[in-house]
């Protein structure tokens, strides 16, 4: 150390300390900091995602089938279907989530139009109904959101026809129920298919007649096992009945939630 | 005055102790984050087959299984929504869509009839149950006209269980 005089402060070798001093602390906070920080951010993203995930999976079960159809159908009839869905028919005015359903090849093979029921557009998605009740989605704006994909059944045909006779559509791996008070007639399979009707298994080869165990005033299921495209079940009762139905077909579905 | 090597010693002993903690904390943030992806993972694999079992969808599939793979196959392929999977039933593969081997996997054990179906009671003198199982009245039928007593029956024949597994990576 030199010899000093005085004002040690402004020596050329206090100068250089000191400004080494500042250099490490500089770098070690810095480092130390940036660090720290960067950790916390990708912590609280993956909270966000675990938060996206739960808020998704209430939705889905808040709009589950049935949705909002008239007090007739869902008294008689969508009650007691228990299966797990998602029912675009409802009303998703003030949701911070929303969705898309995807298109599906098997879209272009339903009928532009069946008997009795109105054909609606929902966004990208062709759903007929004539028992809906209040159905609201409102313009979203997707950007910024965090987006989760679902396979579930949606409610592609739901009506209720009165006549001797009803027509029922349904793809590959579709699930109809339908419920009828009069006497069944017969049952007519417009194409080739493996049925599950009742739990109980029909291989169909081409347009025919089949006689399956069928409910009358309770609910029926029919599970379309394998077919190609589109598949038309004629019911056809002895009298006039009134015929309620209902086709789920499996769609992915993207939610989107922001946060 | 600081000596120089009291400097120095002091600095080098604070880089090493922040280094040591910045490490701890990455680590731990990326085990939170591996930790949050296998449990997303999971829960995304567990909800998938409580959604096929309550539905009917596995029903279906193992059934369709023991008469046409293929049908089984396309069948189960529509109802699931998963990037790599793979789903065995009793011990063969039905589906394996770009399953890369990770270690997550679900096991749905169900039970149902698997040899239910269109049996024939046929013969001349002596009746019998044919061991051939069909999936319709007319196929059975047919395969059994040249026989005296020619009778499709539908038969339940015994209840076993089978064994889904659901393999997610």
């Amino acid at each position: 150390m030199l010899n000093k005089r005085g004002g040690y402060v402004f020596t050329l070798e206090a100068l250089i300390v000191s400004l080494l001093f500042l250099t490490a602390f500089y770098i070690v906070y810095d480092s130390s900091n940036y660090n720290f920080v960067t950790s916390m951010e990708m912590k609280k993203d993956t909270e966000k995602y675990h938060k996206a995930l739960l808020i998704i999976d209430y939705f889905i079960k808040k709009y589950q089938f049935p949705g909002s159809y008239n007090e007739d159908y869902m008294q008689n009839f969508a009650n007691y279907i228990k299966l797990k869905s998602f029912d675009p028919i409802n009303n998703f005015s003030n949701e911070t989530v929303y969705f898309i359903v995807q298109n599906s090849s098997y879209d272009y093979y339903y009928p532009n139009n069946i008997t009795n029921l109105k054909t609606l557009y929902i966004k990208n998605i062709v759903i007929y109904s004539n028992t809906y009740n209040n159905i609201s989605h409102p313009n979203i704006n997707y950007e910024n959101r965090i987006s989760f994909k679902e396979t579930l059944y949606i409610p592609k045909i739901t009506g209720i026809t009165y006549g001797n006779s009803v027509t029922l559509y349904g793809e590959e791996g579709a699930k109809i129920f339908f419920k009828f008070n009069g006497t069944i007639k017969s049952i007519n399979i417009s194409a080739p298919a493996v049925l599950s009707i009742n739990g109980y298994l029909y291989k169909v080869t081409n347009d025919t007649n089949i006689t399956p165990l069928i409910y009358t005033n309770d609910i029926n299921e029919i599970d379309i096992l394998n077919c190609s495209n589109v598949i038309k079940i004629t019911l056809t009762t002895e009298n006039n009945s009134k015929f309620y139905y209902v086709t789920f077909v499996p769609r992915t579905i993207i939610f989107y939630v922001r946060l | 005055m600081i000596n120089t090597i009291d400097l120095f010693l002091g600095i080098t002993i604070l880089l090493v102790g922040f280094s040591y903690w910045t490490i701890t904390l990455v680590e731990h943030n990326q085990n939170y984050y591996s930790v949050v992806k296998e449990d997303y993972k999971l829960t995304k694999a567990i909800n998938t087959m409580k959604y096929l079992a309550e539905n009917g969808i596995l029903d279906n599939t193992v059934l369709l299984y023991y008469l046409n793979k293929d049908m089984a196959k396309n069948y189960l392929e529509k109802n699931i929504n998963l990037s790599n999977y793979m789903v065995v039933i009793d011990g063969n593969v039905l589906i394996n869509h770009s399953y890369n081997g990770g270690n997550t996997y679900v096991i749905a054990i169900v039970t149902l009839n698997k040899t239910e179906g269109w049996y024939v009671i046929y013969g001349n003198d002596n009746l019998k149950i044919s061991e051939d199982r069909y999936l319709s009245f007319e196929e059975a039928y047919n395969s059994y006209k040249t026989y005296k007593t020619d009778m499709p029956v539908y038969l339940v024949r015994n209840i076993s269980s089978s064994r889904v597994e659901l393999y997610v990576g």
